[in-house]
């Protein structure tokens, strides 16, 4: 839908490694544009304000709120989305891990549960964290369904195989 | 809920940037968007013109620069967390940054949006002022250097004009050694501050505070030095009564109108002799934790509190 003034900008990204290239409403935001621009429904939109977690996508392998940027914002850079996890069809450590554990039930949340721990799992200048730095790091994700002590197993229990194998 | 129309600018360059802002009128400036762009989602705030300033590199990074840090307004809060430089020069900051929103927000949010956004409880702006900040502003035909104590011209409003942005921001350095203390009350936990204190202090060898700031935030509109508690700290030999007699002094701060107090809490009823219960306790808290770090096996004289 065009813009009310008519001006749209061009945005050239990278999304879970693939080049796009749009043109968008500056109003439109990183979320509205994955999901509605490119089709990647796996990022939920929940709060619209930051604060839920349901967004969060990496920005130059960083978790962000998709919520609070543009995709104007994200020219030139590489976005990666929940569905660069599964390769091939087939659930990475952490995904095998939520689902082991029984770690979502509507699956609204789960998203941004999984790109926020892929963040905080990649960081190497942490030790392997404790139950405590996880619910801390996972403060920012809220879910309705599950209580997250199936979430902080699930996310144990990655952050263990993932140490051991070099970084997720 | 999307945000009224408006213009997008991207400048890549500081001059591009203040040349924007001479020329354009009812525009905005984009840092980290974490606290403007739910505004806008809301329809809150609108404006004709963003200035998004988040592909200007030279805004950025963190430098020692004749015994301050200075640190470039659009550094985002993770990069202040995960400095080396801010950890061994400013070891509050990593403790205050713990409370900022989250780990997803502070990869956006930037110090010097946080000080220009100005909520009573800034966490960024406590930190600042314990350090003696000094905001750098630039427009087109002004180039200044503020003391942080003369920024809040209100209730989230910072002294700076529609055409002019915040480019830096210098801290005093402490002498390595030095004791902080930083604490924080919310609702819930990583809900917005309520209150906050933080506190700085250095302890001579025999067992008195040399130099010391404390700032409580959460009473008035924006975060305020405890002078007077201050003066009462410097020379004393730290301990409970003293730290809990400085504390007291927070009961004459000034707090901002039940009016705003509405404004800023829609959803419920925090009264202003509360808020300033608060400063009380964590400010006492603050000192107590200054005291002990200054105070601890390396640093100092080691001695404890009575």
């Amino acid at each position: 839908m065009p813009p009310p003034n008519g001006h749209t900008h061009r945005v050239a990204c990278q999304v879970n490694g693939v080049e796009i290239e749009r043109e968008v409403d500056p109003r439109t935001s990183l979320a509205d544009f994955l999901r509605r621009d490119l089709g990647l429904t796996g990022t939920h939109i929940g709060c619209e304000h930051g604060v839920c977690g349901a967004c969060t996508v990496l920005l130059d392998k960083r978790s962000v709120r998709s919520c609070l940027l543009f995709a104007v914002q994200v020219n030139g850079k590489a976005v990666t989305t929940v569905e660069a996890l599964a390769a091939d069809g087939k659930l990475n450590p952490l995904q095998a891990a939520f689902r082991a554990h029984h770690a979502l039930q509507c699956g609204y949340c789960t998203s941004g549960f999984l790109m926020t721990l892929t963040d905080v799992l990649s960081t190497t200048t942490t030790p392997e964290p404790t139950e405590a730095d996880l619910r801390e790091a996972l403060s920012g994700n809220l879910c309705r369904c599950t209580g997250y002590q199936n979430i902080i197993d699930a996310a144990l229990d990655a952050a263990r195989g993932l140490r051991g194998g070099g970084d997720g | 809920m999307r945000p009224a129309p408006f213009s997008y600018h991207v400048p890549t360059s500081e001059p591009e940037a203040l040349a924007l802002l001479g020329e354009l009128d009812d525009a905005r400036v984009l840092a980290g968007g974490q606290s403007l762009v739910p505004l806008l989602n809301f329809r809150a705030v609108r404006c004709a013109h963003l200035v998004d300033l988040n592909d200007i590199e030279e805004l950025a990074g963190v430098r020692r620069a004749d015994g301050r840090l200075v640190i470039g307004a659009m550094t985002r809060q993770r990069d202040l967390a995960e400095s080396q430089l801010v950890a061994e020069a400013s070891p509050i900051t990593g403790e205050a940054l713990r409370f900022v929103g989250h780990l997803a927000t502070r990869t956006r949010g930037t110090l010097g949006g946080s000080l220009c956004n100005l909520d009573p409880c800034t966490e960024l702006y406590t930190v600042s002022a314990l350090q003696d900040a000094v905001l750098h502003v630039k427009g087109l035909r002004c180039d200044r250097q503020i003391p942080i104590a003369s920024w809040p011209s209100g209730y989230m409003t910072p002294a700076l004009g529609t055409d002019e942005m915040l480019t830096e921001i210098s801290w005093r350095i402490w002498p390595p050694g030095h004791g902080h203390g930083f604490a924080e009350f919310s609702q819930r936990h990583h809900d917005y501050a309520i209150a906050t204190a933080g506190a700085l202090m250095t302890v001579t060898g025999d067992g008195r505070i040399d130099q010391v700031a404390a700032v409580v935030a959460g009473v008035a509109a924006a975060p305020v030095r405890l002078t007077a508690g201050e003066a009462m700290l410097h020379g004393g030999p730290g301990s409970q009564g003293l730290f809990a007699e400085a504390a007291q002094t927070c009961l004459a701060l000034e707090p901002f109108s039940d009016q705003v107090a509405a404004q800023h809490y829609p959803h419920r009823f925090v009264s202003a002799s509360y808020r300033k219960h608060l400063s009380v306790v964590l400010t006492r808290r603050a000192l107590s934790l200054a005291w002990g770090r200054a105070t601890a096996t390396g640093n100092g004289s080691g001695h404890a509190a009575a």
